[in-house]
């Protein structure tokens, strides 16, 4: 084995492409994302284009659902949201709703600064 | 923060604590050449490591909710990248010559023919002697001369007693030095 370490010196003869590593973990999580891993994609990711707008049309959303489900119209609220659908895709429940906002009503504040 | 000093419990109590994506981030980033390093040793060719590395990858996220913390994230996902690499090869067998043992040739070729190594004839006669080993002690001598990893890691890894590997070990480096013994008179 002596022999082998000092011709061979334990060399690795091999390369990868440039930039390789900097792009991998972007492709695997497209990958898991393909392969229906359960990665979730978050409501807001394809909302980050129409950040200012979203920001508002989010607060008046959820002042106008506490109002609605403090009056116990909770059906009405069901079918209304229907028509609430930012994209044909996307479908949120009640809860995934009032998550989004809660966590929207703090990054308003930082659109509101100018701060994407 | 450095990916090397991010700790394995780190990543999986964010993992634990519902921010899945950044805890899986952290840990591709933190092992992704040492795992691609692993499958590329076994396979030569970079294209199929790395649609390899891609679906070990894809399995570590889908199980990494069933791992336990009583064994070494690091060996864990060895393992899974240990068994994803000899699929491959299981594969390219039953594939390429229906069930034989004969995948020495197809991984010559693929030297012969890989752009990306970049070895001197001293590297590469080296690379053709590992090739002529079995998959098994292929992986040992690998892991053992290249990536200086412990026989007790070793075992955790391939689930095979130290002592096997040990012999295992032992067999491969003498049948490397026959064939390179060979090639020297050769020349």
């Amino acid at each position: 084995m002596e022999n082998m370490e000092d011709r061979y010196k334990k060399k690795n003869p091999f390369t990868v492409p440039e930039r390789y590593f900097d792009e991998l973990p972007d492709r695997i999580i497209a990958r898991v994302q393909m392969t229906g891993g359960g990665m979730k994609r978050k409501p807001v990711r394809f909302l980050r284009a129409w950040r200012g707008a979203v920001a508002v049309v989010a607060v008046s959303l959820g002042i106008w659902l506490s109002y609605m489900m403090a009056s116990h119209n909770l059906d009405r609220i069901e079918k209304s949201e229907e028509e609430y659908v930012f994209d044909s895709q996307f479908n949120p429940t009640n809860e995934e709703i009032i998550e989004y906002l809660t966590s929207e009503l703090d990054s308003y504040e930082w659109v509101i600064a100018g701060i994407y | 923060m450095y990916m090397e000093e991010v700790a394995d419990e780190y990543i999986i109590g964010l993992f634990h604590g519902q921010k899945q994506e950044e805890a899986f981030r952290l840990l591709v980033r933190k092992y992704q050449e040492r795992l691609y390093w692993h499958v590329r040793k076994m396979l030569i060719s970079h294209e199929d490591t790395d649609d390899v590395l891609q679906n070990v990858f894809v399995k570590i996220w889908q199980n990494m909710r069933e791992f336990r913390s009583d064994s070494k994230l690091y060996t864990w996902m060895y393992r899974i990248a240990t068994n994803e690499a000899l699929n491959f090869l299981n594969e390219k067998r039953r594939k390429v010559y229906g069930n034989t043992d004969e995948i020495s040739d197809f991984l010559e070729n693929t030297l012969e023919d890989e752009p990306s190594f970049s070895g001197d004839d001293i590297q590469r006669e080296l690379q053709r002697a590992i090739l002529q080993l079995s998959d098994r002690q292929r992986l040992v001598f690998n892991m053992k001369y290249f990536d200086d990893m412990s026989y007790e890691d070793m075992a955790q890894v391939l689930e095979v007693a130290v002592g096997t590997l040990k012999a295992t070990y032992h067999n491969a480096v003498k049948k490397i030095e026959a064939s390179l013994k060979i090639v020297d008179i050769l020349n």
